[in-house]
């Protein structure tokens, strides 16, 4: 950008002495074009490094979550045979209240989507303990039930995945 | 400060508690006209109750919250649990949600 302005100021200079200098009018408007495309470059890197900066903290907080500890807390999920879903449902609380715990750089990042994050986990959470204080006999049903929670917890990592798709 | 303990009673087919507006029913009937302002509060779910849903914490917290703000409504009224398990959770929801 240095060199840009050095030209223009040199063409400036070569204008006053002979002002039908075509040349020198057409370098000064070349080097307004390099000023502006400077800054806009400037501006095009600083906007790419907040996004490398917010990718970057995205996989260090939600990378494990996604590909291992929500995965492993929802595969043990069934019912017993006195038809109360089996105790290892609370791990997938556990493992979402976790991740509340640690996404709290959103709150002040993405406040929209950690709040509403935070409503799916209370929403799942909720869900999970209504069901699990219900006996359920009907093999179907208990089927039925384990598919719904599954999908309620699709839906909170699609979600997350959305979010690092805008990165 | 002193305590003073309230015994929760819930239905003996009760065994989880979910649900923002049940929490505040539960606090409206069986805690708020037994509070005592110059001690601590602490509300006991019974052996009974096997998980509370963090909606239904928040429920239990919503009236006092608002009338004297989050940080003096712990102070107020502190939660418990006979169960172990229930009783992890309710400090695990509010650890991650607050009140």
């Amino acid at each position: 950008m240095e060199k840009a302005i050095y030209s223009l100021a040199e063409a400036i200079n070569g204008l006053s002495s002979t002002q039908s200098d075509i040349l020198n009018y057409v370098a000064i408007v070349i080097s307004f074009i390099a000023i502006i495309v400077s800054i806009y470059s400037i501006r095009v890197q600083k906007n790419l490094n907040n996004v490398n900066l917010q990718s970057d903290f995205y996989i260090e907080i939600f990378g494990d979550y996604l590909k291992n500890k929500i995965p492993n807390s929802a595969k043990n999920l069934t019912y017993d045979c006195n038809g109360k879903m089996d105790n290892s449902y609370r791990n997938v609380s556990k493992v979402m209240f976790s991740m509340i715990r640690e996404c709290g750089y959103f709150k002040y990042i993405d406040n929209s989507f950690y709040y509403t994050l935070r409503e799916k986990v209370q929403d799942l959470d909720e869900y999970l303990v209504n069901l699990a204080g219900k006996r359920v006999m009907n093999k179907e049903e208990q089927q039925n039930n384990l598919i719904s929670v599954h999908k309620e917890i699709e839906k909170i990592v699609l979600y997350i995945n959305k979010k690092y798709q805008e990165y | 400060m002193n305590e003073k303990v309230i015994d929760l009673k819930f239905d003996k087919l009760d065994t989880n508690l979910a649900g923002n507006r049940l929490g505040n029913d539960v606090f409206a009937e069986q805690i708020e006209p037994y509070l005592e302002y110059n001690k601590v509060n602490i509300a006991v779910f019974p052996e009974t109750i096997e998980d509370i849903a963090s909606s239904f914490i928040e429920g239990m917290y919503k009236k006092l919250g608002e009338k004297y703000g989050k940080s003096k409504a712990i102070q107020i009224m502190l939660l418990d649990a006979k169960n172990k398990e229930a009783k992890e959770k309710i400090s695990e929801s509010i650890e991650t949600f607050g009140v």
